[in-house]
């Protein structure tokens, strides 16, 4: 592509780096924000900026925050008793606007996935195991629950942590596998029914 | 199932080509290199979301187009119209699928709806080419028969890309390594079985079909038969905690091999399934017609097994069969296939529809040229 306006290029050039951002959609955001108002340019160019200046990682559970620690880990009515083991910052997210879980996270960042050279090394592993001993007997962990996504590399960290965890002694579960709400029990895949009846609850 | 019309739009070498389909046999004619073939693949794509040549999305891409759109409204045994969709955009590498009017938004919602058989050249190969193309044959048949095959198919590939990863590494050597893979053992081993157990109980159904079916197409005494050599220990009762400790036992002495090797060598990716004739290996020691006869008698009965599966007649497609069978054989395949449903066959010979077509009813005759369909 030729381009009259070298400034037109170097931004579709960085546009096209975002995810699922083609070279011409890139192209026409670039043109957009061209017409955009000065000041709509600017008050965009800024908050990108902060993005990158204010947010950081939460010393003690790893979730994007702009104070450290973050709310959640400060927050005096949160259940200091119970971890919820969650892959990505948007776990988090997603487990807060159910708003029943009450206790603290840890966020390890990604799950385990050799192919694109994540190995335990690469997730806040380390940590999640120096925040347990830490942990002094007048402020104890009761219960650790693993929340990874219900893919085989959730699966597959789901089987390390547990192997990891299990010498603490701390009570470990793992979030139910199955139907989702709203759906139809006939259309539902066997591997997704043959777990909901191996998680099945007495009435 | 039924095709009623089919509309291709930059895809391959056409740009814009509708077709009203007969619903017993649709031939294509023309010269080669015309986009006959193409046909074809399009109707595969719209019933498996991939062509049947291993090619990727963007070298099925009219030359000069941003993409291609596809669709075809089908119509099932029981009178339920489909209208299917699907575009691919190049820039973004995207394919939408929309049925009847809704996004899918995986090719899992597409697969085995609309089943097909296709026979087209390069499947010699599945007589006498290596294990791969065999294996290749049942999931193609296995995904469209069974959607729990199909998704156990693409999670297994996945958990075994993973565990190469962790063998292929050259930092992971040392005990290390079977720290490593130790998380992805357990599930890797149950979608192995479970994708044997599969093929275990496909390979008996469909040899009794192929049984049947080679001797109306051989007359003689030849006995046809399949083999299952797996890698998991074939068993009664593959679902008890028993034969699970026998298969991880299997499994466990690969383990030196493996990491000597870098990739996993236990799983049904490195199955085999034989084919006999009198005993005898297909492949080594059968003449070509006798392995041409077994591929037809294959492909019909994989075109049996699939309806007694999905409750669908599935459609058949046949590329360029006059080219690759002798006379007799081709109008045999015809005979057999054109009481079981829909048939789409393509041909160099523009003759094909008066020498073998004459006495049936209702065939339409379509010829190719650069690209353009033309109803004569």
């Amino acid at each position: 592509m030729i381009y009259t306006s070298q400034s037109i290029e170097i931004l579709s050039d960085h546009l096209s780096k975002l995810p699922g951002i083609g070279k011409k959609t890139a192209q026409r955001l670039a043109l957009f924000i061209l017409k955009l108002p000065d000041e709509e340019v600017k008050s965009l160019a800024n908050a990108l900026i902060q993005l990158k200046e204010r947010v950081k990682y939460c010393s003690e559970c790893y979730n994007i925050t702009e104070e450290v620690p973050c709310s959640i880990c400060k927050n005096p009515k949160r259940d200091r008793s119970i971890i919820c083991v969650v892959e990505e910052p948007k776990d988090v997210m997603a487990i807060e606007r159910t708003n029943e879980f009450h206790g603290l996270y840890h966020v390890l960042g990604s799950s385990l996935s050799p192919l694109d050279g994540i190995g335990p090394d690469d997730l806040k592993i380390k940590e999640l195991l120096e925040r347990i001993q830490q942990r002094t007997a007048q402020d104890p962990i009761a219960e650790i629950i693993l929340a990874l996504d219900p893919n085989v590399e959730g699966e597959a960290t789901t089987v390390y942590l547990n192997k990891l965890l299990r010498p603490y002694e701390i009570k470990l579960t793992r979030i139910a596998r199955g139907l989702p709400i709203g759906s139809d029990l006939e259309f539902a895949d066997q591997a997704t029914l043959a777990r909901a009846l191996e998680a099945r609850v007495v009435l | 199932m039924k095709l009623e019309t089919l509309s291709l739009s930059g895809f391959r070498n056409h740009n814009n080509t509708n077709i009203t389909c007969s619903p017993t046999i649709n031939l294509f004619v023309g010269k080669n290199g015309q986009g006959k073939t193409n046909i074809l693949e399009a109707i595969t794509y719209l019933s498996i979301g991939k062509s049947f040549f291993s090619v990727p999305d963007s070298h099925l891409v009219r030359r000069g187009d941003a993409g291609f759109i596809l669709h075809g409204s089908f119509k099932s045994d029981s009178g339920v119209a489909y209208n299917v969709g699907i575009r691919y955009t190049d820039e973004t590498k995207k394919k939408e699928i929309r049925i009847n009017n809704k996004d899918e938004d995986r090719v899992s919602s597409l697969v085995g709806k609309f089943p097909v058989v296709i026979l087209y050249p390069e499947q010699h190969s599945i007589t006498n080419g290596g294990p791969a193309e065999r294996r290749r044959f049942m999931d193609m048949v296995l995904s469209q028969a069974h959607s729990n095959y199909f998704e156990m198919l693409t999670e297994y590939r996945r958990l075994l890309r993973q565990r190469n990863a962790v063998l292929g590494d050259a930092r992971n050597r040392g005990v290390r390594i079977r720290d490593l893979l130790e998380p992805w053992n357990k599930t890797f081993l149950e979608y192995a079985i479970g994708i044997t157990v599969y093929r275990d109980s496909f390979i008996k159904e469909i040899e009794l079909y192929i049984k049947k079916n080679y001797d109306n197409i051989v007359t003689g005494s030849e006995v046809p038969a399949l083999q299952y050599d797996s890698s998991v220990p074939l068993s009664d009762d593959m679902s008890s905690d028993d034969h699970y400790e026998k298969a991880y036992e299997a499994f466990r002495t690969t383990f030196e091999t493996e990491s000597r090797y870098g990739t996993t060598v236990f799983g049904p990716h490195r199955d085999e399934l034989v084919l006999l004739i009198n005993d005898l290996e297909v492949r080594k020691y059968a003449s070509q017609g006798q392995q041409k006869s077994f591929l037809v008698a294959l492909k019909i009965s994989e075109s049996q097994y699939l309806l007694e599966k999905r409750d669908e007649q599935p459609l058949i497609l046949l590329d360029d069969l006059f080219g690759e069978l002798d006379r007799e054989r081709s109008h045999r395949v015809l005979e057999l296939t054109t009481g079981m449903g829909q048939t789409f066959v393509t041909s160099a010979d523009e003759t094909i529809g008066k020498t073998h077509y004459s006495s049936l009813n209702g065939h339409i005759q379509f010829t190719v040229s650069e690209g353009y369909v033309t109803n004569a």
